[in-house]
């Protein structure tokens, strides 16, 4: 799970443009958005893609992509649970 | 000069009061930026291409704030707050740019995408990067600036389209200050298509391939922002006039010249400086080659684009010198084609022509 989350962290960067940011630097349970990362509304729809190109999930209600993205680990743990491929 | 030739003048603004530039700033293929001069020694062309120096940004910016920006609004924004700062006003009554091709980065970025994805799960970053208005917006979210904001994409014509826009509104003194700047970047995926096109010399065969005649010319980028001003102040540099053309003969470039000059009561051998768009590319030459015929010998002849490459906004290089030498009262050795025997330096003529088509006619004075 550990590795797992990892891959995650990186993918995460890579897709919201976080140039220079280490994996190490993402806490798994700090909250994405609001006061932990600081992510917003746009980098919610880029998750978003990022979960149903990489694992085949579709995310149609954003409220339940609010809850997904609560934290690397709840996310982690979503994507264990529901993904495709 | 014919009716078919009188009809190609595009636009003339000696209709137009004159207008004030306050401040200029550049980033360019030179050393243009830290200093807002032209550092010697110049940049040589290295490769098939000039590319701007960046600045360092993390000086500007968070890399939370980096992330939205993409490489060519980055820089345009850095450009904009320089050129602000200078004019100690960060609250223009408008921002005013204009662009030939906006980011190219993102908007490749988001067409392959498109492609890749068969139009399904799309990034919305890359679209909201790739409009051509994003660094505008960028500029006001900066700056907390709620005024008239609007981006001009017109190829060759783009940075004057912006520069009439602002004197228009600074005339009617519906404002009283604007921030008018161009940007443009060249990907390596569209320097292949402008290739196929013919944009861009066959044979670049060292540095000094730009400064040899033959069909084509050299490909370039940048950012230049300039704070335009309806009263003089200790602006150093009068736009006064600036008149459009659109695919002329070489009696329209000179005609419009002509009535430019005689509009203003002056002629000829008053220019001090001319600067010339010329880029080497022999298809067109004969345009710069028929005004330089018509040049008087006091006149210094100054040329630029050995030093930022072509572009639809390169002519923001030559008014960028124009700012900076007026302000300096002096020319930029690196950019003297050849020399004149006056020694002022009140009024400048730049001319600029893209592929033959845009064509631009500045008249400007010196403070």
């Amino acid at each position: 799970m550990e590795d797992f989350k990892r891959t995650l962290k990186l993918q995460i960067i890579e897709a919201l443009n976080l140039q220079g940011m280490q994996p190490e630097e993402i806490d798994d349970n700090a909250p994405l958005f609001g006061d932990g990362l600081g992510l917003d509304s746009i980098d919610s729809l880029e998750l978003i893609v990022l979960l149903e190109r990489n694992y085949g999930i579709k995310i149609e209600d954003p409220r339940e992509g609010r809850k997904v993205f609560e934290s690397i680990h709840v996310m982690a743990d979503y994507i264990q649970a529901n993904r495709k491929k | 000069m014919d009716l078919a030739e009188i009809m190609q003048v595009y636009f003339s603004a000696s209709m137009i009061k004159p207008i004030f530039i306050r401040t200029a700033r550049a980033v360019c293929a030179q050393d243009s930026f830290s200093s807002n001069d032209l550092l010697q020694p110049v940049r040589t062309l290295s490769g098939n291409r000039f590319t701007y120096l960046e600045p360092n940004y993390q000086d500007y910016f968070t890399i939370m704030q980096l992330r939205r920006m993409s490489r060519i609004t980055r820089l345009g924004l850095v450009t904009a707050i320089e050129c602000l700062r200078d004019a100690g006003d960060t609250q223009p009554e408008a921002i005013i740019t204009g662009t030939g091709k906006g980011s190219l980065t993102d908007t490749e970025k988001f067409i392959h995408s498109v492609r890749e994805f068969a139009e399904g799960t799309l990034n919305p970053s890359p679209f909201i990067q790739s409009t051509y208005n994003s660094l505008n917006g960028l500029i006001g979210l900066h700056h907390q600036i709620n005024s008239y904001n609007s981006t001009y994409v017109h190829s060759g014509f783009s940075l004057e389209h912006a520069l009439l826009d602002a004197a228009f509104q600074l005339n009617e003194q519906s404002i009283q200050t604007a921030l008018v700047g161009s940007f443009e970047e060249m990907t390596p995926e569209h320097y292949i298509i402008k290739e196929k096109l013919d944009f861009w010399k066959k044979e670049i065969d060292g540095p000094d391939a730009i400064m040899k005649s033959s069909p084509g010319a050299i490909s370039g980028e940048g950012s230049f922002f300039f704070f335009l001003d309806y009263q003089q102040g200790a602006a150093p540099l009068q736009l006064v006039d600036l008149t459009l053309l659109f695919e002329p003969g070489e009696g329209a470039v000179l005609h419009a010249m002509d009535s430019m000059l005689e509009q203003h009561g002056l002629g000829w051998d008053q220019l001090d400086v001319y600067l010339s768009g010329r880029n080497q590319d022999s298809r067109y030459e004969h345009y710069y080659e028929k005004v330089e015929q018509r040049l008087s010998a006091t006149t210094h002849q100054l040329h630029f684009k050995h030093l930022s490459g072509e572009f639809d906004t390169a002519a923001g290089f030559g008014l960028w010198s124009a700012v900076r030498m007026a302000e300096k009262n002096q020319l930029f050795p690196s950019m003297i084609r050849k020399q004149g025997s006056t020694q002022s330096m009140d009024y400048m003529l730049l001319y600029n022509q893209y592929y033959g088509k845009q064509h631009s006619i500045y008249l400007l004075k010196k403070t």
